[in-house]
């Protein structure tokens, strides 16, 4: 932590809380404590707000590569200033942070350079969040439509005066990638301005599948959460799942059985390979191969089946439990996935030689989409896309959570940060994946499934992060010892890697763009929440 | 001009080995099923909600104690109790459960303390032309067999106005 | 009078042919994909799903044929047909087998080829009359294409008239008595497939039209019979790629046994078939490699072969 800072720190058990230290600053001293971060190689992991009756309490969290060494600091807003200073010229992650809050509480942040709605319609008038909004659900208003119609092409035409083209016009346009397109992987909008083909920026737009699973969980107890987990990020569910039952754990303060813990670390590791299957399909599809695709639903297929062995269900899983697991895993599951494992090893070496090692991939995805180890460290990025920077961080290793501590597995890099990098540590991250599971196979435990729990959580705030498919996913929550959540903040890895793109795009052809949106390997569902 | 030629030579190459892989796949048997007709076994499968039949009297062991509407994410169930004419007991006499609505989540199966409720497995094919048919009755096939419980007889619903089905959590 | 009765009656042979031909080239595309990819492709309207594409082709037709409201509404209907009709015109000098030929011109080859060329002309147009920014980038990407592997494409022939001595068809396909063209020639024969597949729009130089990028390119703004056209357009300009490299590469009609016709088109076939292979094998390339592609590689050793093949023929005389 910064040493100019040490005083005001509180000490914190991060076992229990998630965080190491926690501060209190004033708001006007915020952005020097940010820069002092920044020096010192932190990357701004989180940030939200919490509307509590006195005033707003808006939470920082910084984290570095490597061993975790999470601080959180904390301002307070008072309701009638309403106002926070901005710290998306420190931190580029901030951006779209600080956006969202705007968004869901109507904090201003001073000194953002364009601060707008992001996950909800630049024309809604409510802020969600707050606690004071009781959401009426209504039907589909033409109004409220019309209304988005007519802003969005005001929106559009004013960027077009801005941009002075009414006056002399150039070869450059403007070009929606989606929402409807077949290579956003959901609905992404991504709004391009092009010279002929060549990309001059793109500006991503999110929020077309935004559900608010945030104020969902607000409204309903800790237990009534668990479907929101599987629903947020649902091709790499397992994750999340293991994300919410170590954050409830932590705070409760109880421990599952080694059977538990093994059967966790045996599934999530599975849907890590799944996930990681999906993207390579559709990615290569993105560039127009498509037949590694339908093999990697091959295999795909298989561990879904092994994993509805275990759980029932092939995509939004529901299977943890505070302390335990929703069922057993049946006794073929073992053999099943031995079976599985040797066949899938020799598929790996076909899609090396059929795309890794292939002259137009590799073409077309090296030396594209450069993300260098600032930029990722300015934007949040994390997961794959960081380790393809060269960054050794996988919170697996940096902050061992459940078994992982006792594996055997590598935390595979590359050096060049590119599509190329991206796509060689995903396909190293499933050998590794696989590793990981052979060694489970043989050494899971006798022993209960269920613990029991107690009713509440305990009050205070906690902290928990896991390394998902996708990069770091964490989680904030804020308890008053009731049965509901006060307020849980759900950090979701591609939130943070989407926004990097802003600095990918220009130069890039429009070919090259659902390549570099395709290496991300995002989920909408997910960053839009 | 040697790494010019070296590299095509090696790109071509590459070129080469994809289609071989892809022709080696060719000559394989498709691993797709023609659905209806062929199935693979179901291992474990979360089909929808449906009560549990007690081995020994057939019936079911619901106790209309409102666990699994509380929990329930998706507020898709409801039930009546009504009070017995005979002991003034409880006695469920209505379990709907809206299919639409269900994320299959499993909670209710969880919280439930009779272990009344399980998820209807062989139910796989489960399909319907109209919203009507996914509201489910699970009473429907108890009260088809007129098993004991269903038979009870109960006072009148004027007489005990049915509690409206309360909203999940405190609020 | 003979002469109006035999233009009807191959015309009408053709245009059967051709329609007979697309619906079976894209049952072939799709069982030959359906294999490469574990699948089984169409099976279940007539034996094997044969009659699937028919079936198709029924729904087309009885799609609504939609207008953008922006668009060009002449060029926009005239497009179909300009992509269409030189494909059909094509035939004209394709040799099937000993004297099955329509018209074997002096100049076959090259009437081929430039009337192959019309097509781009069309797809530009559809392009340009659709008003959607992604149609007129995929018309663009389609005429840089064309422009750019016309070159290797003729470059590739060059080396095979040189030795035949000949354009036209039958005299090509003469000059191949005792040995393919494609052993003497394997260079060529390779760039020439190559600048096909570009000429063709297929994979993986579909660029044109890439639909994980441009949604449709060129007829995302087309449905119905409009789009069918464009459709049958494809896959009859596969074939007569195919066709084109039977006759210069692999002999023609020439082969043991079976009658003539029964050759090309076995031949035909299983280039049709190494095109699809390669289509789902292959990423797509982007369209600054693909004109990289052509200038770098392509034609220099199109030149080479061509020089070296005419200095080969000056020492053998």
């Amino acid at each position: 932590m910064p040493l100019a800072e040490t005083q005001e720190f509180l000490e914190k058990d991060p076992k229990k809380f998630g965080v190491g230290s926690e501060a209190v600053v004033s708001p006007d001293r915020i952005a020097e404590v940010a820069r002092d971060y920044r020096k010192q190689n932190y990357f701004l992991e989180c940030l939200t707000a919490v509307d509590f009756a006195e005033c707003f309490e808006v939470v920082y969290h910084f984290n570095r590569w490597g061993a975790s060494e999470r601080t959180c600091v904390k301002i307070l807003v008072p309701k009638d200033v309403n106002q926070a200073p901005s710290l998306a010229s420190i931190y580029k992650s901030a951006d779209w942070f600080e956006r969202e809050i705007y968004d869901m509480f109507g904090i201003i942040f001073a000194g953002h350079p364009d601060l707008k709605r992001i996950l909800l319609p630049e024309s809604a008038e409510i802020f969600p969040l707050l606690k004071s909004f009781k959401g009426e659900p209504k039907g589909a208003d033409v109004v409220q439509s019309l209304k988005l119609i007519e802003e969005d092409a005001r929106g559009f035409g004013a960027r077009l005066q801005g941009a002075g083209l009414e006056e002399a016009p150039t070869g450059d346009y403007y070009l929606n990638l989606g929402p409807q397109h077949p290579s956003t992987h959901g609905v992404l909008r991504v709004l391009l301005h092009l010279d002929g083909e060549r990309v001059l920026s793109g500006e991503p737009i999110i929020g077309y599948s935004h559900r608010h699973h945030e104020k969902m969980m607000e409204i309903q107890n800790y237990l009534a959460c668990w479907p929101n987990f599987g629903r947020m990020d649902y091709v790499g569910a397992m994750s999340y799942n293991f994300g919410y039952a170590l954050l409830v754990e932590k705070a409760m303060g109880i421990r599952p059985s080694p059977r538990v813990e093994h059967i966790r670390v045996l599934t999530t590791e599975l849907n890590r390979i799944t996930s990681h299957l999906l993207w390579m399909g559709t990615f290569l599809l993105d560039l127009g191969a498509f037949t590694p695709f339908f093999y990697c639903f091959d295999d795909r297929e298989q561990i879904l089946d092994i994993l509805e062995m275990a759980t029932g269900e092939r995509l939004t899983y529901d299977y943890f439990r505070f302390g335990g697991l929703d069922r057993d895993v049946p006794p073929e599951l073992v053999p099943a996935t031995k079976a599985f494992i040797p066949g899938f090893k020799k598929r790996l070496k076909d899609y090396h030689g059929l795309v890794t090692k292939n002259v137009i991939f590799e073409k077309r995805t090296r030396g594209l989409g450069v993300l260098t180890k600032d930029q990722a460290l300015s934007y949040g990025v994390t997961g794959p896309a960081l380790r393809a920077c060269g960054v050794r961080a996988d919170l697996r290793r940096d902050e061992p959570y459940s078994i992982y501590p006792a594996l055997d597995f590598d935390i595979p890099t590359a050096k060049d940060g590119d599509v190329y990098s991206r796509y060689l540590v995903r396909m190293k991250e499933i050998e590794e994946s696989l590793k990981i599971v052979s060694q489970i196979l043989d050494k899971i435990p006798a022993g209960e499934i269920k613990t029991k729990t107690p009713k509440n959580v305990p009050r205070g705030e906690y902290y928990s992060a896991v390394e998902a498919a996708r990069g770091v996913f964490s989680l904030y929550l804020v308890s008053d010892g009731s049965l509901n959540p006060y307020r849980l903040k759900a950090r979701t890895p591609s939130f943070s890697n989407l926004s990097a793109i802003v600095e990918m795009l220009p130069g890039c052809l429009v070919s090259d763009v659902v390549a570099v949106l395709g290496s991300l390997d995002i989920v909408l569902p997910e960053i839009d929440r | 001009m040697f790494k010019y030629f070296k590299e095509i030579l090696s790109g071509f190459w590459s070129l080469v080995v994809g289609m071989g892989i892809t022709l080696r796949y060719l000559t394989k048997k498709p691993v797709t099923l023609i659905y209806p007709k062929e199935r693979l076994p179901i291992k474990r499968f979360k089909g929808p909600i449906a009560f549990v039949t007690d081995g020994k009297t057939g019936d079911h062991l619901c106790i209309a104690c409102n666990a699994c509407i509380k929990t329930c994410p998706s507020r898709c169930m409801s039930l009546v109790a009504q009070k017995s004419a005979v002991d003034g007991k409880r006695v469920l006499t209505d379990f709907k459960v809206n299919y639409m609505l269900c994320s299959l989540c499993s909670l209710c199966i969880d919280v439930c303390p009779t272990d009344a409720l399980k998820h209807d497995d062989p139910n796989y094919d489960m399909v319907s032309l109209t919203q009507k048919d996914l509201v489910m009755d699970l009473l429907e096939p108890f009260r088809a067999k007129g098993t004991p419980l269903t038979q009870i007889p109960t006072v009148p619903a004027a007489a005990v106005a049915p509690k409206p089905a309360p909203p999940p959590g405190p609020a | 009078m003979t002469e109006l009765v035999k233009i009807i009656l191959f015309g009408t042979l053709v245009a059967l042919f051709v329609s007979v031909n697309a619906l079976f080239l894209v049952w072939m595309e799709r069982k030959v994909s359906a294999r490469i990819q574990l699948r089984r492709g169409p099976l279940h309207v007539g034996w094997e799903g044969l009659l699937q594409t028919v079936a198709d082709a029924v729904k087309l037709v009885s799609k609504e044929l939609t207008l953008p409201k922006e668009g060009d509404k002449f060029l926009y209907l005239l497009a179909p047909a300009l992509v269409f009709a030189p494909l059909l015109a094509a035939f004209l000098v394709l040799p099937l087998g000993p004297g099955l030929v329509i018209r074997d011109l002096n100049v076959g080859f090259l009437f081929v080829t430039s009337l192959t060329n019309i097509t781009f002309i069309g797809i530009f147009i559809a392009g340009w009359s659709s008003n959607n920014k992604y149609a007129l980038l995929g018309s663009m990407r389609a005429v840089a294409q064309n422009i750019s592997y016309e070159i290797p494409l003729l470059l590739s022939t060059m080396g095979v008239v040189l030795i035949a001595g000949t354009l036209k068809m039958s005299g090509l396909v003469a000059a191949q008595e005792k040995l393919w063209f494609a052993a003497l020639q394997p260079a060529a024969f390779l760039i020439f497939l190559c600048a096909s597949l570009a000429e063709a729009n297929r994979a993986p130089f579909d660029i044109p039209e890439a639909e994980s990028e441009l949604v449709a390119g060129f007829h995302t703004e087309y449905s119905g019979m409009r789009f069918a056209l464009f459709f049958l357009g494809e896959y009859t300009a596969v074939f007569i790629s195919s066709a084109i490299a039977t006759t210069l590469f692999l002999g023609g009609w020439r082969g043991p046994l079976l009658p003539g016709p029964v050759w090309f088109l076995l031949k035909t076939y299983a280039v049709v078939f190494v095109v699809m292979w390669i289509r789902w094998t292959f990423p797509r390339l982007r369209s600054d490699q693909l004109m990289n592609f052509a200038w770098k590689v392509l034609i220099p050793l199109g030149i080479a072969n061509v020089f070296l093949t005419a200095v080969v023929l000056v020492f053998l005389k």
